[in-house]
């Protein structure tokens, strides 16, 4: 049953959960950042961007400050759907 | 699987930690504006109207620039289906509250008018913040407990105002008492849920 509602859900991997997570109790974060916390190489962490970016769970925007940086901003989409994933998984785990 | 629940649980715990930290430097933000008035008007024997107005003017706008990115994050945090209906509920509730405690219940009661005004005030804030447990109760399906001595303790003051030799101060500190308390509750509660 946790199998099938993981497989189901954007946030069943465990990288992109922990990216909404993270973005959740902070609202915005930078790549390097969630890299450095995550421990996953840039590649990985884009492609999971990507895809959270598609769902409309975040947004991807570049800053110039003293150098580029690419900023990662929660939707209020994305806030709701970890929140009722969270939930859910709560309530499947205490079902078993 | 037990591992998982124990992470979940932690997940869980952080998330609510952070939600109540929020509201409590919200609430903190709005102390610290109140208290630094009360500071600038001490050493004053007649406190000018120009003062009182500029003062609150601009605390007003750097309250909402400080508290703006803050009730962001709180909003998103404890809404259930959209944090627009918990925002404009939480507006709503300021603006009835203001209705009400500045201009319905000074006209409404007896006292000299600087009595009036504080049990206006106090009126003013204790509605509000009950509009806002109210709101937050409806659309976040959550009771925010550690809310309530800032709508008691105003409220119960009320009567004392007309024993108070400054009714304006004592209701001021009053807020301010009500509000502390509660950041101290907040305060407490994200330590054990973290």
């Amino acid at each position: 049953m946790l199998k099938e509602f993981a497989k189901k859900s954007v946030l069943g991997n465990p990288i992109r959960l922990g990216i909404m997570i993270y973005l959740l109790t902070r609202e915005k974060a930078f790549f390097k950042e969630l890299q450095d916390v995550l421990a996953v190489t840039p590649g990985n962490l884009d492609s999971h961007l990507r895809t959270l970016e598609r769902e409309g769970f975040v947004k991807i925007k570049k800053t110039i400050a003293d150098r580029p940086r690419t900023i990662v901003i929660i939707t209020e989409k994305g806030a709701e759907e970890t929140k009722k994933f969270l939930k859910i998984l709560k309530e499947i785990l205490n079902g078993v | 699987m037990e591992e998982l629940k124990d992470v979940l649980k932690r997940v869980s715990g952080k998330i609510l930690a952070v939600e109540k930290i929020c509201i409590a430097m919200n609430f903190q933000i709005w102390t610290v504006i109140m208290a630094g008035y009360y500071v600038l008007i001490a050493p004053l024997d007649r406190v000018p109207l120009w003062l009182t107005i500029a003062y609150w003017s601009f605390g007003a706008v750097v309250f909402a620039y400080a508290s703006k990115s803050l009730w962001r994050k709180v909003s998103m945090l404890i809404s259930e289906g959209g944090s627009g209906k918990v925002n404009f509920g939480i507006f709503l509730s300021w603006v009835i509250a203001a209705l009400f405690g500045w201009f319905f219940v000074p006209s409404m009661i007896g006292g000299y008018f600087l009595q009036r005004l504080a049990v206006g005030l106090l009126s003013f804030i204790s509605t509000a913040v009950i509009g806002m447990i109210a709101t937050i109760y409806f659309w976040a399906k959550k009771l925010e407990v550690e809310m309530v001595p800032a709508f008691l303790i105003p409220a119960l003051a009320i009567p004392l105002v007309y024993l108070s030799k400054n009714p304006m101060d004592f209701a001021g500190m009053t807020i301010v008492l009500g509000y502390g308390t509660i950041v101290i509750l907040y305060t407490i509660r994200a330590f054990k849920v973290a």
